[in-house]
């Protein structure tokens, strides 16, 4: 329910008009008026910028300016439900059970699994990814590591193949010199070569433990599993501002919203690394989609709604590299939204409506699914505010800029909010990074323009039946080895 | 109309202050980095339970020069005439880790401050209690005995009962724990619990009838070899049923019924006397495991498991793990590989 206009009053803030109305001059309001809504594509409110003493500017008497303030007041609870459930989160992780339920499990007769390696043009980090896995503590008679040699153009081959020729029993390569680009397509194909029911994916830039295997394989033996996830910790986190952001945007997101996610029962996230599959959920709910950019999201969700559980394993940790440069940051949230998107277009009916999940997975699932739409509607509510503001559309404006400014400062992080990252890093340990925060918000605001770019080209491609690209994350390691 | 600027002024001013203080040290943080290094992730991280023994058994090698040096070699010797330990046999007093260079029989309690590696076999009385103990041979403690950090024998480890074992304990060959003893972790290829008499019986088998999911009410077929039931489901006694399972509700496996595959109820397991499962139990509630039952792992609860009088978990050439929050063990219970209460165990007299 809304607060009365007494309450206002009673605050100092007058709702006989605007406090502003009678303050500025008449022409400049107007100009303003006249860009701000030219922008937002809503020049007729130019004929109504008059001031208005109820909360929400009538409909009869200002519609335009009606209209927007009911568009900005959806978008403010919008808002303050993911600010909620990132406050829950946080809660969550600090106070509440938190579920490992499946790392203890150190000793059984081990399934056979079959490794993927993802990799084009890796020739800087696969002999690293190779040598660990053959290093790990899974059982060597029931492991196969399969490298997935996608059309690379530099050394990435002959590497994989002296490996081979080392470990022919342990190795089987996998090289696709045609067919659809990405690594979605590359997996699809290279999945018919797996031995056993379990399909354990990494990029080729990670390096994993020697326990690793075993604690991403554990939750399998829970035949409602269909996907695992591990934890993701940047290795180049010091290799300057970006890589140091990135990397408290990493702890909030693994450290507390998937392990969170994970202890409330609802949907952690599979990531299409560091984790894996069960081969016959997959096949049962319609098989390995190449169509997509985010193949890791789109087998998340089709598994949910078709009654198949994913779990998160925050203790399972293994290194990655992250962009160290803002375009090649740019390029992968761009990747990260539109293929989201794309998932979120197909299935957030089926979703919605789908008998195996309870409520409130099915609201938590929605608010997942929904994720990369909001940057987009958050510029459009910044675009509603202002456009209100110099529009005099009334004091519920007065009301909602603290609010919806409190919320952006809590959700602007798309990917983790911010007090998500503050208890994150402090639970790893990490104390003193936690004074970059403030460029934390420049940051996300950089990805918010990126994923609104990438929202829009999405509906540009749908509309002129455009091939959504791949866009690959370029590797460091060898730059940093120099 | 000044005034009215001046306040303007002040205002965009202090909101500036505001919003650039947090700047400040995020700036200097930046610029000179203090903290910056990757998260730690140990390459060689495993949940081996005798990860401290090792480390133990590979700083007395050190010591006794067989070994590579590890940089911790600082030891008393157990009988030594020119050590504290070895003079007055005062183990509470002893400052350095002690080591036994052959095997120590003692009917008196030993109460060790030290870690303590005996080469050979380490008998001790009643209520003996050490932080950490390592022997080459068996183990054979008292009733009352305590470990408070870890125990490893490379052959059998006893503890008479109620003793405590807290955190690690392990065993080359198998680990025995009497009545009301309390544990958290223990790992060997045999672990007997109770008195010291299994009697596991052999399986069941010829008088089952072969069933199938597929017949019970409600069933959902996921994939080929998985069903999904919403709500309680029962199972028949006398029954063998092929293929894993799926239980929204609470799971009832009927006596004398095998289950050939991995099983998973969200509100709680019972396992009927003689009935078997030959691959998984997956429960986010209490599993009960009834007497004669068998499991061939793992078992997992995040709440509690009970397991009844001789029954068995694991196979000797397939050792398995039970997990849960707590869990309780009847006198006679025979599990191959791991025991994992997170917060404690029990054995219990049946």
């Amino acid at each position: 329910m809304l607060p009365s206009s007494s309450s206002f009053s009673s605050c100092g803030l007058s709702t006989e008009r605007p406090i502003h109305a009678t303050r500025r001059p008449a022409r400049p309001r107007v100009a303003l008026a006249l860009a701000v809504t030219s922008f937002m594509g809503a020049g007729p409110a130019l004929a109504q910028a008059q001031a208005t003493g109820a909360l929400i500017p009538s409909f009869k008497d200002y519609p335009v300016a009606a209209v927007m303030a009911s568009l900005l007041f959806l978008i403010v609870v919008a808002m303050m439900i993911y600010g909620v459930r990132h406050f829950m989160f946080t809660m969550n992780r600090l106070t509440g059970v938190q579920r490992h339920p499946y790392i203890d499990i150190a000793v059984a007769r081990w399934p056979m699994i079959t490794v993927f390696i993802a990799a084009h043009n890796e020739e800087k980090v696969i002999a690293g990814c190779i040598e660990a896995l053959l290093n790990t503590d899974y059982p060597a008679d029931r492991l196969k590591i399969i490298p997935v040699n996608d059309r690379s153009k530099d050394g990435t081959g002959e590497i994989i193949d002296s490996y081979v020729a080392r470990f022919p029993s342990r190795i089987s390569p996998f090289h696709r010199s045609t067919g659809k680009a990405g690594k979605s397509a590359a997996l699809k194909d290279a999945l018919h070569f797996a031995e056993g029911d379990i399909a354990i994916i990494f990029d080729a830039d990670y390096v994993p433990g020697r326990g690793l295997l075993k604690q991403l394989v554990a939750p399998f033996f829970d035949p409602e599993i269909g996907a695992v996830m591990g934890r993701v910790v940047p290795v180049n986190s010091g290799a300057n501002l970006l890589t140091r952001m990135l990397d408290l945007e990493r702890s909030g997101g693994y450290q507390v919203d998937q392990q969170a996610r994970m202890n409330l029962n609802l949907l952690p996230q599979y990531g299409g690394t560091v984790g894996g599959v069960r081969l016959s959920a997959v096949e049962a709910v319609g098989g390995w989609h190449d169509d997509t950019l985010a193949e890791d999201t789109d087998i998340t969700f089709r598994l949910m709604l078709n009654g198949w559980k994913t779990v998160y394993t925050n203790r399972s940790e293994c290194y990655e590299e992250v962009p160290e440069e803002w375009s090649v940051r740019i390029k992968q949230v761009t990747r990260w939204a539109k293929g989201h998107n794309q998932v979120m277009t197909r299935y957030w009916w089926k979703f919605a409506t789908s008998a195996y999940l309870t409520p409130g997975q099915r609201f938590d699932g929605l608010l997942l699914l929904f994720v990369f739409v909001i940057p987009l509607v958050m510029l459009a509510g910044w675009c509603l505010a202002l456009g209100l503001y110099f529009l005099n559309a009334g004091s519920l404006l007065s009301s909602l800029i603290p609010i919806f400014a409190l919320m952006i400062y809590g959700t602007l992080g798309n990917f983790a909010a911010f007090f998500e990252i503050v208890v994150a890093v402090l639970i790893d340990g990490n104390r003193r990074r936690l004074r970059l925060l403030p460029f934390n918000m420049l940051g996300f605001l950089v990805s918010l323009f990126a994923i609104s770019g990438a929202v829009w080209s999405l509906l540009l491609d749908r509309i002129f039946k455009r091939e959504m690209v791949w866009d690959k994350t370029i590797r460091y390691r060898a730059k940093a080895a120099e | 109309m000044t005034e009215n600027y001046t306040t303007y002024a002040t205002f965009a001013l202090v909101c500036l202050l505001l919003l650039t203080l947090p700047f400040v040290p995020a700036f200097r943080e930046w610029l000179r980095p203090t903290d910056f290094a990757a998260l730690p992730i140990s390459a060689n991280y495993t949940t081996d339970i005798d990860h401290f023994a090792r480390r133990l058994h590979a700083d007395v090698s050190a010591r006794l020069g067989l070994g590579e040096p590890t940089g911790y070699e600082n030891f008393e010797f157990v009988g030594d005439p020119a050590s504290a330990a070895g003079t007055d046999l005062d183990w509470r007093k002893a400052d350095k880790r002690l080591i036994a260079r052959s095997s120590i029989t003692s009917p008196l309690p030993i109460r060790s401050a030290q870690p303590v590696y005996v080469q050979g076999n380490l008998q001790a009385g009643a209520e003996s209690a050490f932080p950490a103990l390592y022997a080459t041979g068996d183990i054979d403690l008292g009733e009352h005995s305590t470990v408070d950090d870890w125990a490893h024998a490379d052959g059998v480890l006893r503890m008479g009962p109620r003793s405590v074992a807290l955190r690690r304990v392990s065993a080359g060959s198998a680990i025995e724990l009497g009545n009301e003893t309390w544990f958290e972790r223990l790992h060997a290829p045999a672990l007997r619990f109770g008195s010291g008499v299994s009697d596991v019986l052999p399986p069941a088998g010829a008088e089952q009838a072969p069933a199938s999911y597929a017949d019970l009410p409600g069933a959902v077929q996921q994939t080929p070899l998985l069903f999904l039931i919403r709500g309680d489901c029962a199972l028949p006694p006398a029954s063998i049923y092929r293929g894993s399972l799926v239980v929204t509700g609470f799971l009832t496996i009927g006596a004398a019924t095998t289950l050939i595959g991995d099983i998973k109820a969200r509100e709680g397991v019972s396992i009927g006397h003689r009935a078997s499962v030959q691959g998984a139990v997956t429960c986010e509630k209490r599993v009960y495991v009834y007497k004669d039952a068998r499991a061939w792992g793992p078992v997992v609860s995040e709440s509690d498991i009970l397991i009844g009088a001789n029954a068995l978990v694991g196979l000797p050439d397939a050792p398995t793990t039970v997990t849960a929050r707590n869990i309780i063990v009847e006198d006679g219970v025979v599990v191959h590989g791991t025991v994992w209460a997170r917060e404690i165990g029990m054995v219990k007299q049946a």
